[in-house]
């Protein structure tokens, strides 16, 4: 492919780039990884071209790469480790944008990395799926994108949300939902 | 409700959309199931963190990284990039051309900016230009499109006949909803494809496009198309008060709704904006929206300004036509903030007024020369239809002219109906300065027959229209003040000065910092999502830091998608704020295509 038929890539993907770095950030959680995501997945669809068929929406093709990159684990070397949230980006990102108060700001560091933990700890596709759920894709642009029929997508979805509060509790150090139960 | 149901509702419906009774069951199941609530409470903490907006050079970044992957000895697949040549440059105007049987102007602009193919040499853009030859034009727009596409919009010129039509509707509307929507979009794009001179691209060839948080005026640009026309749904929460409306009479309700905006590609300026909510939907209804809105888009699009105040003024002074018409086409002659004005007809008293909107502020001074305000003269003072003398006189408020003085106050003074002489009075409000107009209105303010108002909350009798008149702009304000403040009044009362007015005067209202306190304290006290956002959307003038932390949260989740809007309206005045800039810039990725716009315009404001 020549530098030309790169610079026609570039401007079928550019409308699209601000939602797959959005997708991206869901999945990495931090800046760096999902600029790298994206350039990723950019780089894996300009090769995989001929796989988009006439006719065929760009936005969902793009995601489906990206979806299926990340799954595959291609770059769990750089995507796994365990950041602390200050090395997570700018303050720019943090979640409140009145000023908080020092206390709040406390909270919400320390929630936020309880939250970053829990979600290492999910199964990749696990993650792939709360990801676009949490993006605001539908049931069915989730099934598109991920390939999965919706039945099965609905059960998985119901037990990533599961998976996602039980690794939550266990970083709050609280124990499972049913060993709670248990002790009532 | 069991978990299986539970979580079907919720994973298939946004919050927003759910109905009363599905809420309770819900809400019910989670007080007896730990898990599925502790789950949804996890997911609803993720769901929550904010994401940054893209970096400023990802774009850069990622040309570059496939610049450098593409100079990399190829063991890639070589294709054609089809979707190129089909989605891209198949939006080129030569198939209406030849449709529609004649060329839209800029054809071959347009198509050299449309056509974008991977490899040009074999898959040519279908490109037609008139005079011209097609091989030729493709191969010049493929070597050049690129670098004219690189530069700013501003840099070339987009075709101003092309409108890209992006249908967006809201995923949480119902089947039927959703099936009056695809039929208002059909029809639309019938009525702009057969409409001469206007190319048209839409279906297919925009469908990469559709649901990209890019502005819609963004994806016309990318097309070089000069219009964006985004067609979406109303917000759930107007529907849902329009069907428990409707029910409250008894009444079944078919739901559909369209909302039309017509966008300008190089400024985001929106040129026609038209909303239809039809509970009692049938296709016809919508031929009717589609054939009005193209009427529109066509006025908006095919004739400059200068054009459209000729055709207006030829209308006024064409005594061939009817007299209302004559009347209407007044209002054309105007300009500034549109508003809603209460009105009254001629059926007798009514609980709730009607309104009239898109009354226009200001008089487009230079349009009402003499010939024209003697048209008006004519039409308010000796047309048989009522209708024609009562909008003469509205439409020429604001206009000093003596001649139209000296028949305002004949007609204040003797025409028979009270419609006619509450609008000749309200019109002698902008003249009170003119000699002999403030005695007449207090002699109709003291003597005038017409006592009650046909709308008490809205229309005023013609004495109390004559006494407003009598009121200088500085007490109206005030009186609209003492309502936004008056705790005594329902939300809605208390709210209406801010979108409504009797005549235009002292509107749209600026808040003094107490009246802007009591419209945020309605504004957060409500759960009425419209109530919300039009509190919001009053306190666009005013800014105050103590309301800044609401609007953001309303921004960032609030699920009326009225009421994120108004909040990135209301945070245009706060865009100093880095913690603003960044929860608008966020707000730029909202699923509605509403909430970009009025980010994006209150980012501009810096």
């Amino acid at each position: 492919m020549s530098g030309h038929d790169a610079q026609r890539f570039t401007m079928l993907i550019e409308p699209h780039l601000e939602v797959l770095f959005r997708a991206a950030y869901r999945l990495a959680r931090n800046r760096a990884d999902a600029d790298d995501l994206v350039q990723e997945t950019c780089i894996r669809a300009f090769l995989k071209i001929g796989e988009l068929h006439e006719g065929q929406s760009v936005k969902p093709w793009l995601l489906r790469v990206m979806h299926n990159l990340f799954v595959d684990g291609v770059r769990r070397a750089r995507l796994a480790p365990i950041q602390h949230p200050s090395d997570r980006g700018s303050s720019e990102e943090s979640t409140a944008s009145a000023e908080p108060s020092p206390e709040a700001s406390a909270y919400t560091t320390q929630r936020e990395e309880l939250i970053h933990r829990a979600w290492l700890k999910l199964d990749r596709g696990h993650r792939a799926l709360l990801a676009l759920k949490a993006e605001g894709y539908s049931l069915a642009e989730i099934a598109a994108i991920t390939g999965l029929a919706s039945e099965a997508l609905t059960a998985r979805l119901y037990r990533a949300r599961q998976s996602f509060a039980r690794h939550l509790e266990a970083e709050q150090g609280l124990p499972p939902i049913k060993e709670m139960e248990i002790a009532r | 409700m069991n978990c299986e149901e539970v979580n079907a509702v919720l994973d298939s419906r946004s919050p927003g959309a759910l109905t009363l009774r599905q809420r309770q069951d819900i809400d019910r199941h989670f007080v007896s199931c730990a898990h599925c609530r502790a789950a949804w409470a996890a997911y609803g903490e993720l769901a929550a963190l904010t994401v940054p907006p893209a970096p400023h050079d990802l774009r850069s970044r990622v040309a570059a990284a496939l610049a450098a992957r593409a100079s990399r000895p190829a063991g890639a697949i070589r294709r054609s990039l089809v979707v190129g040549s089909v989605v891209l440059a198949g939006a080129a105007a030569a198939t209406l051309a030849v449709q529609y049987g004649r060329a839209p102007r800029d054809l071959e602009h347009s198509s050299a900016e449309l056509a974008l193919s991977l490899e040009p040499s074999s898959e040519p853009a279908p490109v037609t230009a008139p005079g011209g030859d097609p091989a030729a034009a493709g191969t010049e727009a493929a070597d050049s499109a690129p670098e004219r596409a690189r530069s700013s919009a501003s840099e070339y010129p987009l075709d101003p006949y092309s409108v890209v039509v992006l249908a967006m509707p809201n995923p949480a509307i119902d089947v039927e909803g959703a099936a009056a929507f695809a039929e208002c979009h059909a029809q639309v794009v019938q009525e702009l494809s057969a409409a001469v001179d206007l190319n048209t691209i839409a279906g297919e060839r925009v469908a990469p496009y559709v649901g990209s948080v890019a502005p819609a005026e963004e994806t016309a640009r990318v097309l070089g198309a000069g219009t964006a026309l985004v067609l979406t749904t109303a917000d759930a929460a107007t529907i849902e008060r329009v069907v428990t409306l409707r029910a409250s009479l008894g009444l079944e309700s078919r739901i559909g709704s369209c909302v039309a905006e017509l966008i300008d590609a190089r400024t985001g300026a929106v040129l026609v904006d038209a909303r239809s909510v039809r509970p009692d939907w049938q296709p016809e209804h919508w031929q009717s929206f589609a054939v009005d809105l193209v009427e529109r888009i066509a006025a908006a699009k095919l004739a400059d300004p200068q054009t459209v105040l000729a055709e207006a003024r030829a209308k006024v002074l064409d005594a061939t036509l009817g007299d209302a018409e004559r009347a209407l086409a007044v209002a054309q002659l105007r300009q500034g903030a549109e508003y809603s004005e209460p009105i009254a007809t001629s059926a007798g008293p009514m609980p709730r007024p009607l309104l009239q909107l898109g009354a226009s502020v200001e008089p487009i001074l230079a349009a009402f020369d003499d010939a024209v305000v003697a048209a008006i003269v004519q039409l308010g003072s000796t047309s048989p239809v009522v209708r024609a003398r009562e909008s003469a006189w509205r439409h020429a408020r604001g206009v000093r002219h003596p001649q139209l003085v000296a028949a305002l106050m004949t007609s204040l003074e003797r025409d028979a109906h009270p419609n006619v002489r509450r609008a000749a009075a309200l019109a002698l409000g902008y003249l009170a300065d003119e000699p002999g107009v403030n005695a007449a209105l207090t002699r109709a303010a003291e003597q005038d027959s017409d006592v009650t108002a046909p709308i008490p909350c809205c229309v005023p009798s013609v004495r109390g229209a004559a006494l407003r008149a009598l009121s200088s702009d500085d007490e109206i304000r005030a009186a609209a003040l003492r309502t936004v403040q008056d705790a005594s009044l329902s939300d809605e009362e208390r709210l209406r000065p801010l979108t409504d007015s009797l005549d235009g005067r002292a509107f749209p209202l600026e808040l003094d910092d107490g009246a802007a306190r009591a419209v945020f304290a309605v504004g957060a006290g409500t759960a009425d999502p419209l109530l919300r956002s039009r509190a919001w959307n009053g306190l666009r003038l005013t800014r105050n830091d103590d309301f800044a932390r609401t609007l953001l949260a309303d921004l960032a989740a609030h699920p009326a998608e009225a009421v994120r809007t108004s909040a990135a309206g209301a945070l245009r005045l706060y865009v100093d704020d880095a913690g603003v800039r960044a929860a608008l810039e966020r707000a730029r990725g909202d699923a509605s295509v509403n909430v970009r716009r009025a980010a994006q315009a209150a980012l501009a404001e810096d």
